[in-house]
């Protein structure tokens, strides 16, 4: 329990700091709705092109929107001295991972609630009627995106060239999410007449599970001095 | 510098010739598929090249595995090795794939699942060794190459599994053929080859690993 | 080097030798073989050759070490 309880104080307090500053935020979804405009107008402006890649075109949003938020996940921290700051924090540091995923997590729900409306005004789309397996595909994906995300970012922090290093390491690994999440939201869209959306949520709750394992068991290590 | 040993000499030349046999055999003496005619030829040795670089990728793992467990820089020095050589057969593999698949297929690239996931395979590793050329002190780059090898691996049949049901969904996936035997032990043949090949270039590499870290640690020493 | 010289050769040669071989018994797509086995015994010497250079370069800059270092 003490584990959690000091995962739920860096939530809060990094979650406190965004709610007054709201700097993340404001920029990611700025961004993410940037990205959604670029890529319709790469597209043209066939709206039904466009409604058929939507799926696709809403997570290549969340994977470089998220990625512009992991890369600040340890931001807070910068003037402690960044992970050495964390280090310093008594107890077990599968802590510093879990508050820092939630929060991650948190956040992205956040700009994908404002994300997803969003889209669907924009390819012309109505998602009120699919909003359940949305939500469901939108929970999967971010928590898979997160995990491994909250982990590599801990891992590339103190590096030279982070901000390369990242996405070289997270993109290869993300491949099953990214698949799982765009066939189950453009399934979902389509209205999913063969039920085969079910197939994709597995693969992402496969996923999710297999890489909370992986990565917590391994934090502690990665975090090492 | 060349090689020093012996054994490293004996085994050196055995896969030179081994190779040579592989390919000789593959190119002259087996009569040419069926079915696809000689392209086929290019499965002696685009076949053993993908085993290879599986193979080396499983060592990265296990090696990975254990330097986390014992911190042991030999294991960092295998590991680091073997990902290396695995890009080479990587890269070969899927070159070897698009000189099979423009023939055979029509195009350089299909988004076929054994395809796909090779190609993610080379990003990863590819990942891996651009981490290593980014870390300075010599322990941390061991043991966050060691995380990533980890990681990596452990993703490769999540990967696949997705990729298969990704295309799967959308077209069934071709029944493999029953292998003939003179096909079947050319590619023994050049699966033996590559797999000399292999212990050689680590061998080699290996070396060169504990050198250079030899040379990081005489440097940091003089600094 | 000389050694490194001398394989090059031999490799384009036998490159040469495959290329007139195919054509002889009138290989199809000879131009897919003969690419794919140049390529895996071009990277493969290639790495070989890559594995020599850096051995040898690492090897003597460690020996420079050892001179500034001998007097400790």
């Amino acid at each position: 329990m003490h584990v959690l309880r000091r995962a739920w104080a860096i939530v809060w307090k990094d979650l406190l700091i965004e709610a007054r500053t709201k700097q993340s935020f404001n920029a990611m979804v700025f961004f993410a709705a940037l990205v959604l405009f670029i890529f319709s107008f790469a597209l043209g402006p066939d709206t039904e092109l466009l409604q058929k890649v939507s799926g696709g075109l809403l997570w290549v949003g969340i994977a470089f929107t998220g990625l512009l938020s992991l890369s600040r996940t340890y931001q807070n921290e910068e003037t402690s001295g960044g992970l050495e700051g964390l280090r310093a924090y008594p107890g077990d540091p599968r802590a510093i991972y879990l508050g820092k995923l939630l929060g991650n997590i948190v956040l992205l729900l956040l700009v994908e609630a404002v994300l997803f409306p969003a889209a669907g005004i924009l390819f012309q789309a109505n998602l009120w009627p699919y909003a359940g397996g949305l939500v469901a595909v939108a929970l999967l994906g971010t928590v898979g995106f997160s995990l491994v995300g909250t982990f590599y970012s801990a891992l590339t922090v103190n590096l030279r060239a982070r901000e390369v290093m990242l996405p070289l390491l997270l993109f290869p690994a993300l491949v099953p999410v990214l698949l799982g999440a765009v066939n189950a939201t453009t399934l979902i869209l389509e209205g999913d007449l063969m039920g085969e959306a079910v197939v994709w949520l597995r693969v992402l709750t496969a996923f999710d599970i297999i890489f909370f394992v992986i990565c917590i068991w391994i934090f502690p290590i990665a975090l090492e001095e | 510098m060349g090689p020093k040993t012996v054994v490293e000499k004996t085994l050196g030349g055995l896969a030179l010739l081994a190779m040579l046999a592989g390919s000789y055999v593959g190119l002259a003496v087996v009569p040419a598929d069926a079915a696809q005619g000689n392209v086929q030829r290019l499965m002696y040795v685009h076949v053993p090249a993908a085993w290879l670089s599986f193979l080396a990728f499983f060592v990265v793992f296990v090696m990975s595995v254990l330097y986390l467990i014992q911190r042991d820089p030999r294991w960092d020095h295998v590991a680091a090795s073997s990902a290396e050589i695995g890009v080479v057969f990587t890269v070969v593999t899927l070159l070897l794939g698009m000189m099979w698949g423009k023939p055979t297929w029509g195009v350089f690239w299909t988004w076929d699942p054994r395809l796909t996931t090779t190609a993610i395979l080379l990003a990863i590793y590819v990942g891996y060794m651009a981490l290593r050329s980014f870390a300075d002190d010599a322990e941390k780059r061991a043991r966050w190459s060691a995380i990533v090898g980890v990681i990596g691996f452990a993703n490769v049949p999540i990967v696949y599994m997705s990729v298969t049901w990704w295309r799967t969904l959308h077209q069934p996936p071709s029944s493999p053929r029953s292998v003939a035997p003179d096909i079947l032990w050319t590619l023994m043949l050049n699966l033996a080859a590559f797999t000399l090949v292999y212990a050689y270039l680590m061998v080699r590499r290996i070396r060169l690993s504990k050198l250079e870290g030899e040379l990081e640690k005489r440097m940091a020493y003089n600094a | 080097m000389r050694k490194w010289s001398v394989i090059s050769v031999v490799y384009i040669l036998a490159l040469i030798l495959l290329w007139t071989y195919t054509g002889r018994v009138a290989m199809e797509n000879r131009g897919f073989v003969v690419t794919g086995y140049g390529v895996t015994w071009g990277a493969l010497l290639w790495y070989t050759f890559r594995l020599n250079s850096r051995e040898r370069t690492t090897a003597r800059a460690v020996e420079s070490f050892e001179v500034v270092g001998a007097g400790e």
